[in-house]
């Protein structure tokens, strides 16, 4: 095949892909240039408004509804990736292991991955119940509570009852992933590090961590970028209360644009939030290149 | 042989032609032939009872009207402001739309809502005070549908008879009347919303408790969340939490679902849950009784809900037919009948047709003062300051906040809201 030739043949990867891409464009892109450009007015929703340059950006910087969503956004964010990261690797080791029945145990953690957000959100809803809910059953007949919990409306335990349900929906992720990643481990690894005297521990943490570890990266961007995007759980369990307790910045966004016509201050905040989440991606591939070299 | 195959090829297209102009004729006939159908959006078409009367009166519309149809689209309440602005924003959406007095500023205000004034003569109608709400900087956007006192005590009869108890009158008789019907968890003396994710439902209940004291959010064009007989109301409500009375967590419609299953003695709510009761067991809803609620004021919230045409509709025309036909008399007299509603034009009640329905006394009664959900004076904000009443009110309720600390919060956070 000649050079050119070959030049043409090129092209058609690009043909292949190109409906995925404008599939792309209308419903990522377009949305998102849509925000940026509202941001820079006072729409109350998407109607022509008038110009007001950053002012939406300007107002961000002394709005304590803000930060006050953002401190949520990050304590939400932390819990929800140390959660799915400490289960999803437990799990992980623990179906990597051999014993009977792993096959329907492997297959049975994925459950929680493929119910429907809000399906989850129904069971969990009647699980946290006050009155009928098993949690607050079983824990009173362990006698750890001596009244039940008002596990959705009291706003200093909604944050927890949040995160576990997130935690739950999406460990099988993790789970399966690091999973395929520990399987790929070399086992003659594991037999050097017995000849060297290596422990169980010393064996994990030298061994099994250091190989799984490109793809750990990979899943904590992703849980980073997911865990601030964060909407149908949150909005269907709280609604971001109570009394606020849940509101991190995506429920505000929604209540800015949706509920309190402010749709180019909502837009700022998405800008905002899309601006820091492509920095934290870019940081981690410039990180794991100086890494490579 | 080549003129006479031209010739045949013409007389061919020729054919073709004609038939093809007699297929297109005939369709085009058929479709003129065929209603205009437009599209009616509301909640009211998911509650049990209420439902199966106005599918029956949307019928008897389409059958005096054989050109139009009706496409009816049932929508949760929660999602029809949301659901709305974003249809009417994107040009689509219903034709005729029903919504809550929280909606009817903003829609009008972000020109979702087609001007009522060339079509709609209000001196050809004897209208309904109400309908002056409608009429926002000049121009009326929208009609009162149906209006109604939301707070009226409704109570199940047996169960108070055979506990020997009569329907309370203050709000100590209330705690002490429900304590008494309370073997929870199987049954409980009293349902109000308290789920902080309800938030409509969650405000409605303060809004009616602080009614009861004759306070509202706003008082001469200002917040008034920490007046003295608000913060009374908020009292009163966290004190019949606290009693232990009703079902703690538990939706309001399965609270109401609960009520006509005679788990729950006593509710506040609007004539309509009589339809509903039936809805559910018809003829239930004889074993119920209304009274005015146990609180020492004398005004009421009102539940006001308003129709207009949407500025994106392509069938104004029979849109504005659907509306006139809704607002005559008498129509309006059947309609405002089914449950006392106050409706687009006065209607007379038939005396008796009251005494076939008793319990409509306690709705029907001349000292009662309407007090609408949407915060007067800042309807446009009504959203976002009720919202943010219930974050508060919710730290009184779920974290002990101290009452008085928690209003006098609310009332700056609320005045910041309303100043910006």
């Amino acid at each position: 095949m000649s050079v050119q030739a070959r030049r043409k043949f090129d092209t058609l990867p690009y043909l292949l892909v190109l409906p995925a891409l404008l599939v792309l464009a209308l419903v990522y892109f377009y949305p998102i240039i849509k925000g940026l450009l509202l941001s820079f007015t006072d729409a109350k929703f998407v109607e022509q408004a008038p110009f007001v340059g950053l002012q939406n950006y300007l107002r961000m910087t002394n709005d304590p509804d803000f930060w006050y969503s953002c401190k949520i956004t990050v304590i939400y964010s932390f819990f929800y990736v140390v959660g799915v990261f400490g289960v999803g690797l437990a799990t992980a080791l623990l179906l990597n292991a051999k014993f009977k029945g792993r096959p329907l145990a492997r297959t049975l953690l994925i459950i929680p991955y493929a119910i429907p957000d809000i399906a989850a959100v129904a069971v969990w809803t009647w699980l946290f119940d006050y009155q009928y809910g098993v949690i607050n059953y079983i824990l009173k007949g362990l006698g750890l509570i001596a009244q039940p919990v008002q596990w959705l409306a009291n706003p200093s335990v909604a944050m927890f009852a949040v995160l576990v349900v997130s935690v739950w929906r999406l460990f099988p992720f993790h789970s399966l992933a690091l999973l395929s990643a520990l399987q790929g481990v070399p086992e003659e690894l594991y037999e050097s590090a017995e000849l060297d005297g290596a422990t169980g521990i010393k064996k994990f943490f030298y061994v099994t961590l250091p190989s799984i570890s490109g793809i750990m990266g990979i899943l904590v961007l992703l849980t980073v970028i997911w865990s601030f995007q964060r909407f149908t759980i949150i909005w269907a369990l709280t609604q971001g209360g109570p009394a606020r307790a849940t509101e991190s910045l995506v429920i505000q966004v929604y209540l800015k644009a949706f509920k309190y016509y402010q749709m180019g201050y909502a837009g700022a905040i998405g800008t905002v939030m899309i601006i820091f989440l492509m920095l934290i991606t870019i940081g981690y591939f410039i990180l794991s290149k100086e890494d490579q070299k | 042989m080549k003129a006479n195959g031209k010739l045949k090829v013409l007389v061919r297209s020729a054919v073709f032609l004609a038939g093809l102009f007699a297929i297109t004729f005939s369709c085009s006939m058929a479709f003129a032939k065929q209603p205009v159908t437009i599209k009616f959006e509301s909640w009211w078409l998911t509650e049990a009872g209420h439902d199966k009367w106005l599918n029956a009166f949307l019928d008897k519309f389409e059958k005096e009207n054989p050109g139009i149809k009706l496409d009816r689209i049932a929508i949760a309440s929660s999602a029809v402001h949301d659901k709305f602005m974003t249809e009417a924003a994107a040009g689509t959406g219903p034709d005729v739309l029903w919504f809550r007095d929280i909606s009817l500023v903003p829609f009008a205000k972000m020109g979702f809502l087609e001007p009522l004034d060339k079509y709609i003569k209000p001196s050809q109608y004897k209208l309904e005070s109400i309908n002056n709400e409608g009429v926002i900087d000049g121009h009326r956007y929208a009609l009162n549908l149906m209006s109604f006192a939301y707070g009226q005590l409704i109570y199940n009869k047996k169960m108070l008879a055979d506990a020997g108890l009569k329907p309370p009158t203050t709000p100590e008789e209330l705690i002490d009347v429900a304590k008494k019907l309370t073997k929870a968890p199987d049954q409980y003396g009293f349902g109000m919303p308290v789920v902080p994710t309800e938030t409509e439902y969650f405000a409605q209940g303060i809004q009616k408790f602080a009614s009861g004291f004759d306070a509202g959010i706003s008082k001469n064009g200002k917040i008034a969340v920490n007046d003295p007989n608000f913060v009374k109301g908020v009292e009163c409500f966290k004190k019949v939490y606290d009693a232990d009375v009703t079902p703690k967590g538990i939706g309001w419609s399965v609270q109401r679902r609960m009520f006509a299953d005679n788990k729950i003695a006593m509710i506040f709510d609007g004539a309509y849950q009589f339809g509903i009761i039936d809805g559910f067991y018809p003829g239930h809803s004889n074993d119920f009784g209304a009274v005015r609620p146990p609180f020492p004021g004398n005004h009421v919230l009102f539940n006001e809900n308003f129709f207009g045409i949407s500025k994106a509709s392509k069938h104004k025309a029979e849109a504005v037919k659907f509306l006139k036909w809704w607002i005559r008399a008498d129509n309006q007299a059947e309609y405002n009948m089914f449950g006392l509603h106050i409706g687009t034009v006065k209607t007379n009640y038939p005396k008796a047709w009251l005494d076939q329905h008793p319990y409509l006394a306690a709705y029907n009664d001349p000292k009662l003062i309407p007090m609408p959900t949407m915060v007067k004076g800042f309807e446009e904000q009504s959203e976002q300051i009720r919202r943010t009443l219930v974050d508060n009110v919710a730290q009184i309720f779920f974290a002990n906040k101290p009452i008085d600390q928690a209003m006098n919060d609310a009332e700056k956070v609320l005045g910041d809201i309303v100043k910006k």
